[in-house]
């Protein structure tokens, strides 16, 4: 097992440190939550953060907890897509190819929400899905799928999801549409 | 400012300055003593519904609105609520799109490869072979080193019944050597080994017909035919031999009627119109029938205007002579025989 440190890997990985920072931020914005500070990169433990104001409205905490998660799985997934073909399927050595790969990857790899993020909607989804709500029913398989894989990143499941989604995505679309 | 009076000391001060403590309110030296107690209390700071718990600001005695259970005034409300993202984020997002619209103008080359290749993947699962080799050589052609691209297309031709390509595309990368074994190698690692005893029998028939051994030639054609299906060249090669063994059978009615269902079969072939007057002069010798005569003597004029390369002309001279023999002298003898008789002569006197 090789074990780097989180702020090595933080460092190579920085453009989705920022994008899930900026996802955090945009559905605060959306869902008129109050921000009191932003934190988008810092060599430090926990590389980025977002403080903001806490609600017991459902739907604004899952969006807001899971928004990045939505946002850095769709852009790995584009920028993987100009990579995916030359590196994986038709093996041409491309430098741009494997600098997009590199930026999809990084992306993807912060995907996954914190165990911060996800206790926010942990607290929340028994009373809601108590009352009925759907995407509290819904939220429970996803949540657990994604505290195991939050436990996971010691064994680089966080790196392991953005690949697995930079190479099934854009598969899974050229399949589609080739 | 709303003014807070302690419940331990009864001193007035700013309730924004105060403490609360198990629902009492205290001022800041009394609640340090309650701290000090020993009993662990909760103690938590006052907060003015009139002071701005961000900038601080007194707004006299007015309530402010809440943000987060503080009180806030408009302008910071304003601010957490409408939480600005940096110009510097807002450029990298402006890039990003760029980069983003950069990313597929630049991969549209591999999109266009990739839509071939997995089209080419589909046609071979539709087995629409020639059509598959057709998409996957585009894609071999500029992506040499795609091993899966290499492997389907040599799938494709060897399936489509072109095992000289199928074998060309193979060696053309590492001279036959995959670095990755996959199902897919394995797959066509197994095909190419069906080609290749095919081909081996094929060798093996051409021995046998030059040994004179039609009956075995004809063996050896079945059993390439059941490992290669697939190549259809294999499917022409049943009457000539059959030809042969009834020839050598002497069933001239046999010959007769393969010939005939040969030059069906290419009614552009001189050499299909030639055998066919061959069966008919052979007739001919053994019944004395003109009208057989007459009719070979048309195939051999139609087999003549036929012939249309250097080739098939050289091949019509030679094989008119020995018809017009069986015509003329109504003896049937096969190509060596009339080599030998004829032929060993001229060779001589031409190195003479």
């Amino acid at each position: 097992m090789i074990i780097i440190p989180g702020f090595v890997i933080s460092l190579l990985t920085f453009p989705g440190v920022i994008i899930h920072e900026a996802a955090h931020l945009l559905f605060c914005r959306i869902t008129r939550l109050a921000v009191f500070k932003v934190c988008f990169f810092q060599v430090a433990n926990p590389a980025g953060y977002v403080i903001h104001e806490q609600t017991d409205n459902f739907q604004k905490t899952f969006l807001v907890s899971m928004g990045p998660f939505f946002v850095n799985t769709l852009l790995c997934v584009l920028f993987c897509s100009a990579a995916f073909l030359p590196i994986w399927e038709l093996k041409i050595e491309d430098l741009v190819a494997y600098f997009f790969f590199w930026l999809g990857i990084s992306i993807g790899m912060h995907a996954i929400p914190s165990t911060e993020d996800l206790k926010h909607i942990w607290r929340l989804a028994p009373e809601n899905v108590r009352r009925g709500n759907l995407l509290a029913i819904m939220s429970y398989p996803i949540v657990g799928i994604l505290y195991l894989l939050n436990f996971g990143r010691i064994i680089w499941a966080d790196l392991a999801y953005g690949i697995g989604v930079g190479i099934l995505g854009p598969l899974a679309i050229f399949r589609a549409f080739a | 400012m709303r003014k807070g009076t302690c419940t331990s000391c009864g001193t007035e001060a700013g309730l924004g300055s105060m403490y609360s403590t198990a629902g009492a309110i205290k001022c800041a030296t009394c609640a340090e003593i309650t701290a000090k107690s020993g009993t662990n209390p909760t103690i938590r700071r006052v907060s003015d519904p009139t002071i701005c718990a961000n900038c601080s600001t007194d707004w006299g005695n007015n309530e402010l609105q809440t943000v987060a259970g503080l009180p806030c005034c408009d302008q910071c409300r304003d601010k957490f609520y409408n939480y600005p993202f940096p110009k510097w984020l807002r450029a990298s997002l402006a890039f990003s799109l760029v980069l983003l619209a950069f990313a597929l103008a630049h991969g549209w080359n591999y999109f266009r490869l990739g839509s071939q290749l997995f089209r080419g993947e589909r046609l071979i699962s539709a087995k629409q072979y020639d059509q598959a080799s057709v998409s996957l050589k585009t894609v071999v052609d500029q992506a040499p080193n795609c091993e899966k691209c290499i492997l389907l297309l040599a799938k494709a031709y060897f399936l489509g019944g072109n095992p000289d390509a199928g074998y060309k595309t193979l060696m053309k990368h590492n001279n036959g050597y995959f670095e990755e074994r996959t199902e897919l190698s394995d797959n066509v690692k197994s095909i190419a080994d069906r080609v290749a005893g095919a081909l081996a029998l094929t060798e093996t028939i051409d021995k046998q017909l030059r040994s004179e051994q039609p009956e075995e030639a004809l063996q050896s054609l079945k059993q390439a035919r059941q490992k290669y299906p697939e190549w259809k060249a294999l499917n022409g090669g049943e009457i000539p031999i059959s030809i042969a063994i009834a020839f050598k059978k002497r069933q001239w009615d046999q010959f007769l009627s393969l010939a005939e269902e040969s030059f069906r079969e290419d009614p552009t072939s001189s050499e299909a119109a030639a055998q066919v007057a061959s069966a008919l002069a052979a007739k001919y010798a053994v019944t004395g029938d003109h009208s057989f005569r007459q009719r070979s003597e048309e195939m051999l004029a139609k087999a003549k205007t036929l012939a249309v390369t250097s080739e098939e002309l050289t091949a019509f001279t030679e094989y008119s002579e020995r018809i017009q023999h069986r015509l003329t002298t109504r003896e049937i003898i096969d190509k060596d025989e009339y080599d030998r008789r004829y032929r060993a002569s001229q060779k001589i006197a031409k190195a003479k």
